[in-house]
C-alpha cells in the first residue's frame, strides 16, 4: 500500500508560492533524492503544468536540474482535471471519482506517492486519503498567497522535525 | 540598543488566535510542562505591549495566582498607546504616543531584552519600522482557517532561522533573527 504524502515549500505565514522558494543547493538535492525515490506522483492540473518545465531540457536551469529532471521523468505522473484533454510523457489523466481512483493508486503501488498542490491535497485530506504533511518551512513572511492548507482541520502529530539546510526545517506531520 | 523579542504561539497557517479576540482555545494542542518552563525561562527586562493585549493581559493575570502570574505581574512592563491615559497594571508604564517614536526609545535605554507578546497590530508598526530583531514561535499543529494572522496581509520579511526545538506536546519552537 502506498502512502501518499503532500509535501511543499511554505511560508511562515502559510503560503505556497513555486516563485519564492528557489531552493538552495543542499534543499535541491534533498528534492532529487526524494524524487528518486519516489514511486510517483499526484497532481493537480496547475502543479503538473509548471512541473512540466522538467519534461524538457533547460540550458539555464541550476547545476543539479538534469539529475532532477531525469528523477522526475522516470516515475509516473497522475494528474486530475477536469479540463486537460492530453497529458505528456510518462502521465495519465485520472477521470471520475476522485476517491476511488486514488484508493486503486494507492493498493496497487508501495513506497510514497507525492501529492500537490493545495487544492487537491485539501480534496483528498476531506476524504481521508493523505498519510503525511511535509512542511518545508522557509524564513520568509510573504504577505500574500496560496495557503497550504486550503480550510481548516484537526490538530496533526508531529512525527519529526529536520533541518534540511541551514534556513529551511522540514516539519513532518500525520493526522493524529 | 536593546533587543526587542517577539514570543506567540502560532497555528500552522499564520494565525496567532481564533476568529473571536482572546480565542486561545489552540494553546492547549501545544501546552504543558516544558512550555510553562520556558516561559518561566526567559531573559526579559521589560514586557512591552499594545493597548489591547496589555488590557487583557492586565485584566487575566491580576487575578491569577502561581509563578507564571507572579512573573507577569511582578516583571517591568510597557504599554504603548496613544489613547490610553494611565496604565494601572503593577509595574507598567504608559508610552503616550506614536509607537515607533517611543519604542525606539524605549530600545535605546540600558537594560535587557524587550519582549511582546500578542499585540499583532503594534507588532506590524514596529516591523515596518524595522524594530524588531527576533521571532520566538511556538508552532502549534492545527489550522484554524479562519484565525487571526500573526503577520498581517501584505508585510513582507525575510529571516534567518537560528533554532529548533520539539516539545513533547508537538509543539515547535523555532527562533528566527529579523532580516538577512
Amino acid at each position: 500500500m502506498a502512502r501518499l504524502v503532500f509535501g511543499m515549500n511554505q511560508s511562515l505565514d502559510g503560503y505556497v508560492d513555486h516563485d519564492a522558494f528557489a531552493p538552495g543547493p543542499r534543499l535541491f538535492r534533498h528534492f532529487i533524492e526524494e524524487a528518486e525515490s519516489q514511486t510517483g506522483s499526484l497532481y493537480g492540473r496547475k502543479v503538473y503544468e509548471l512541473m512540466r518545465y522538467w519534461d524538457e531540457d533547460h540550458g539555464d536551469w541550476e547545476p543539479e536540474g538534469a539529475a532532477f529532471a531525469a528523477a522526475w521523468r522516470r516515475h509516473p505522473k497522475w494528474v486530475v482535471s477536469r479540463t486537460l484533454r492530453s497529458v505528456g510523457p510518462n502521465a495519465s489523466l485520472i477521470e471520475g471519482d476522485l476517491e476511488g481512483a486514488v484508493r486503486r493508486l494507492k493498493a496497487g503501488h508501495d513506497g510514497e506517492i507525492e501529492v500537490a498542490g493545495p487544492e487537491l491535497a485539501h480534496s483528498l485530506t476531506e476524504l481521508g486519503l493523505i498519510d503525511e504533511y511535509r512542511i518545508y518551512l522557509h524564513p520568509v513572511v510573504l504577505g500574500h498567497g496560496k495557503p497550504y492548507f486550503a480550510g481548516p482541520r484537526p490538530r496533526l502529530r508531529l512525527v519529526a522535525h529536520d533541518e534540511i539546510d541551514e534556513d529551511t526545517l522540514r516539519l513532518t506531520y500525520v493526522p493524529a | 540598543m536593546r533587543r526587542l523579542v517577539v514570543w506567540n504561539l502560532m497555528t500552522l497557517d499564520g494565525c496567532f488566535e481564533g476568529s473571536q479576540p482572546w480565542d486561545l482555545g489552540f494553546h492547549e494542542t501545544v501546552w504543558g510542562e516544558e512550555l510553562e518552563q520556558y516561559s518561566l525561562q526567559h531573559e526579559a527586562g521589560t514586557l512591552l505591549f499594545g493597548r489591547r493585549t496589555y488590557e487583557g493581559m492586565y485584566d487575566y493575570w491580576s487575578k491569577a495566582t502561581g509563578p507564571i502570574a507572579d512573573m507577569m505581574n511582578g516583571i517591568d512592563k510597557a504599554v504603548a498607546s496613544r489613547t490610553l491615559t494611565e496604565a494601572t497594571w503593577n509595574n507598567t508604564r504608559l508610552l503616550k504616543g506614536e509607537a515607533v517614536e517611543t519604542v525606539r526609545a524605549l530600545k535605546s535605554e540600558d537594560g535587557n531584552d524587550v519582549f511582546v507578546f500578542g499585540s499583532a497590530d503594534l507588532l506590524d508598526s514596529l516591523l515596518g519600522a524595522g524594530l524588531v530583531d527576533e521571532y520566538r514561535i511556538c508552532l502549534a499543529p492545527v489550522v484554524l482557517g479562519d484565525g487571526n494572522p500573526l503577520f498581517k496581509p501584505g508585510r513582507k520579511v525575510n529571516m534567518r532561522l537560528q533554532g529548533s526545538r520539539q516539545l513533547k506536546t508537538g509543539g515547535m519552537i523555532l527562533t528566527y533573527a529579523v532580516g538577512t
